[in-house]
């Protein structure tokens, strides 16, 4: 973890949708934030490196803890395999509210909105996958 | 050992009450199943004999050990909803627009000229303020970056209409706050080099534009006249409510609310007068008529109409029924209910509606012709039981709710369905008289589905159950704002949206805009114009002086008694005129449900076979607790 304490106490008062990605920064990254931002709700994004014990589903492990520190506590998480997922802390930590392969731009836009929509309290937009991608899971 | 079953075909349900004669009578079993085919017709028969088995094994018996089937004598009734739009918003030439996309951006109020961001800088030097038009295929930050190049350079940009839903993103990237409405989806079709106005309020929640829905602000910023003014109220009214609009101008341009010709109803009664409406007189017209002529021996509509269909559909309907010439076949009452319909507007950029008028329309066909015998016939084939046709509804039904507790002749009942509301009438003699009238529940369903613009699957699902939005995860706010927290999770498809609380404590998430509070409202409407209107037109039919106020009680029973709302509706409205009026509970077990059937079993106790239209003393008095027996297994 990069971020100093003082700085997460801070992030926490701080009402924000958090995103966590392991390694280089996703492509997807910049849409997401676009998604969030037209929405009109504050958000942050966090690197980490990546976990040494290599948990089953990164991405949903990685929303869930993004999730815990958000002030809204709503966290997207993205792994190396373009697995996003968007997780609400009070939920479950294996059930989060969508997972999917995200690959096209308005994928990830969509993906962002409705992080921003869950703290809005407007409906979710179904996450379209490439019936290709759905084969793969 | 005997047991006697009285079966009630019903429009929609056909239910059994069986009894069981053993040294005294008792109910055992009470049975509901679906009608099968259209009422009064031989493919009522599966329907019949899966009810009666349903009984059967509720009270622990083989269907063959029934001895005796007692059918109901209904004249079979058809009731046919149709909806007459008679107003239409045209635009011609695209002239005016309005929308209102979830995400505005900016905030005030610009006009200018109509340009395309692509258009070359120095064309535009003329003009003194423009509204650029961002289509699909620009990025927002190029976008953004060449209105502040614009601007910088010297051009006044009062605001932008996007394609995309960028406007947030635009409005965060450029140096000037401007209105910016966005999801413009037919974008190409806005008309360049023309005046515009743009609207987006200002402030947070709950702000709405004030200039383009005010006709004299649109009056205002295009300099109308006050002949072009009156012809912009419609577009004005349509943007009422909006968080942002946008108007556009054009000279050849045209916006008009016309009247289409909706057909005429002839109404004839039965002294032999007639009476010419036209449909687009409205609803209070039309009823006015239909109340001055009662009784009514036949209303015609007129050919090409969709009233027209409808009346024909229904005479076609009862005609294969009976096997009467349709010449025969007459339609006895109608009940028109004015609505608001919203309609696509002709011309529009971004999909926009208005609220058109229009009449909805209920009818009833009624015939003496009765193919019970055939039903009949039929049952005591299957089953080889003897059947007996008992007697006559409306009176199995008075016989069947005076097992209510508290209930004495005289009385009325009010048997609310879904085709029709009928009504019987029981005087201190015992004289018996009763009505049918058009429209109950399937009106109501055709008035929520057209006014929400909603199918009639989700309509029937929004008349029965109440609604409440999903706010958060673990919780949801119902109609009256009470809040009902979940112990598990709401799945993501249902969150933030409207849904529909079944009886089994299921959400069903409804595909709907609307907010909790327009739905409830629009059903609740729907509701009262349908059945309150009817509840007081039907005791009036049966009240020996034409006068509501003339009954004391009235006993509501049929599948629409079952409502959660519309038997209070009912008696809140009814109690205006001091009549006790409640939901019935036949023989103090099965609520509103199974009067016909139980007062069938009731009219053959006791060995009698007929039944004519006066209840004698003797087993008025002896229903309830004496000698029937409460109904120990429902």
């Amino acid at each position: 973890m990069s971020d100093t304490r003082t700085q997460s106490a801070a992030d926490e008062a701080v009402p924000r949708i958090h995103i966590r990605y392991v390694g280089e920064e996703p492509s997807t990254l910049e849409y997401i934030e676009h998604g969030i931002e037209e929405e009109g709700v504050p958000w942050r994004t966090h690197a980490v490196e990546e976990d040494e014990d290599s948990p089953d589903e990164p991405s949903r492990e990685l929303a869930f803890r993004a999730a815990s520190e958000s002030g809204l506590k709503i966290g997207i998480g993205i792994d190396r395999d373009a697995r996003h997922t968007l997780h609400h802390a009070r939920l479950p930590p294996e059930e989060p509210v969508q997972r999917a392969r995200v690959e096209t731009d308005s994928q990830a836009r969509a993906v962002g909105a409705n992080a921003a929509r869950l703290a809005k309290r407007m409906p979710l937009e179904p996450i379209e996958e490439d019936s290709e991608n759905r084969e793969r899971e | 050992m005997e047991y006697i079953a009285g079966v009630d075909i019903g429009n929609s349900s056909t239910e059994v009450a069986l009894v069981r004669n053993n040294d005294g009578y008792e109910f055992v079993a009470t049975s509901l199943f679906r009608t099968t085919g259209l009422k009064g017709t031989v493919k009522n028969v599966p329907g019949v004999v899966n009810a009666l088995e349903r009984a059967a094994e509720t009270a622990g018996i083989s269907v063959d050990e029934i001895d005796r089937i007692l059918l109901n004598e209904a004249a079979p009734v058809i009731g046919d909803v149709a909806m007459e739009t008679i107003t239409e918003t045209v635009i011609t030439e695209s002239t005016m627009i309005g929308h209102d996309p979830s995400t505005p951006g900016g905030a005030g109020l610009g006009t200018g000229t109509v340009v395309e961001i692509t258009t070359d800088r120095d064309t535009l030097t003329d003009e003194p303020s423009v509204i650029v038009v961002v289509p699909a295929t620009v990025d927002f930050a190029d976008a953004a970056g060449t209105i502040n190049e614009w601007v910088e350079q010297g051009i006044d940009i009062q605001g932008a209409i996007v394609q995309k839903d960028d406007a947030v993103l635009i409005n965060n990237r450029i140096d000037r706050e401007i209105p910016i409405v966005d999801e413009v989806g037919k974008i190409e079709e806005i008309p360049r080099g023309q005046p515009a106005a743009v609207e987006v309020a200002t402030g947070g929640s709950g702000q709405t534009i004030d200039q383009l829905s005010n006709p004299y602000g649109l009056a205002t910023l295009f300099e109308l006249s006050s002949e072009e003014t009156q012809k912009i109220i419609p577009v004005s009214r349509a943007l009422v409510g909006n968080k942002s609009a946008v108007v556009i101008k054009t000279p050849a341009g045209d916006v008009e609310e016309r009247t289409i010709p909706a057909g005429s109803l002839t109404v004839i009664g039965e002294g032999g007068n007639s009476v010419s409406i036209d449909i687009d007189q409205g609803a209070d017209e039309i009823m006015a008529h239909v109340e001055e002529h009662w009784p009514i021996a036949d209303i015609r509509g007129e050919r090409g109409s969709n009233i027209g269909g409808m009346l024909s559909r229904a005479r076609e309907q009862m005609g294969e029924v009976t096997g009467q010439e349709l010449s025969e076949i007459n339609i006895r009452d109608i009940m028109a209910v004015d609505t608001l319909v919203p309609q696509k507007v002709e011309g529009s950029v971004a999909s926009e509606h208005s609220m058109e008028t229009a009449v909805g329309l209920a009818a009833m066909v009624k015939t003496s012709e009765l193919p019970m015998q055939q039903i009949a016939d039929e049952v005591e084939d299957r089953l080889e039981t003897a059947v007996t046709i008992q007697g006559i509804e409306a009176n199995m039904a008075i016989l069947g709710s005076l097992t209510t507790p508290g209930t004495d002749v005289p009385f009325a009942i009010l048997d609310m369905g879904g085709g029709s509301t009928d009504a019987a009438y029981i005087n201190e003699t015992n004289e018996i008289t009763s009505t049918h009238l058009a429209g109950a529940g399937d009106m109501v369903t055709m008035l929520i589905a057209s006014e929400l613009g909603v199918d009639r699957e989700l309509a029937e699902g929004l008349k029965k159950y109440p609604v409440a939005k999903v706010e958060t995860l673990f919780s949801i706010r119902h109609e009256d704002g009470t809040v009902t927290f979940l112990d598990e999770a709401v799945d993501s498809e249902t969150f933030g949206r409207v849904v529909l609380l079944k009886d089994d404590g299921s959400l069903e998430p409804v595909g709907l805009d609307e907010s909790v509070e327009t739905v409830r409202r629009t059903r609740r409407q729907a509701k009262e114009k349908v059945f309150v209107t009817n509840a007081k037109r039907a005791l009036r039919r049966i009240s020996p002086t034409e006068s509501t106020r003339y009954h004391s009680f009235v006993v509501m029973v049929g599948r629409s008694a079952l409502d959660f709302e519309i038997p209070e509706m009912i008696s809140d409205a009814l109690a205006e005129y001091g009549i006790v009026c409640g939901r019935g509970n036949i023989r103090s077990t099965t609520g509103p449900r199974n009067a016909v059937a139980t007062g069938l079993c009731l009219s053959y106790v006791g060995d009698r076979t007929e039944f004519d239209v006066t209840v004698p003393d003797g087993l008025a008095k002896s229903v309830g607790t004496t000698e029937i027996v409460g109904d120990s297994r429902s």
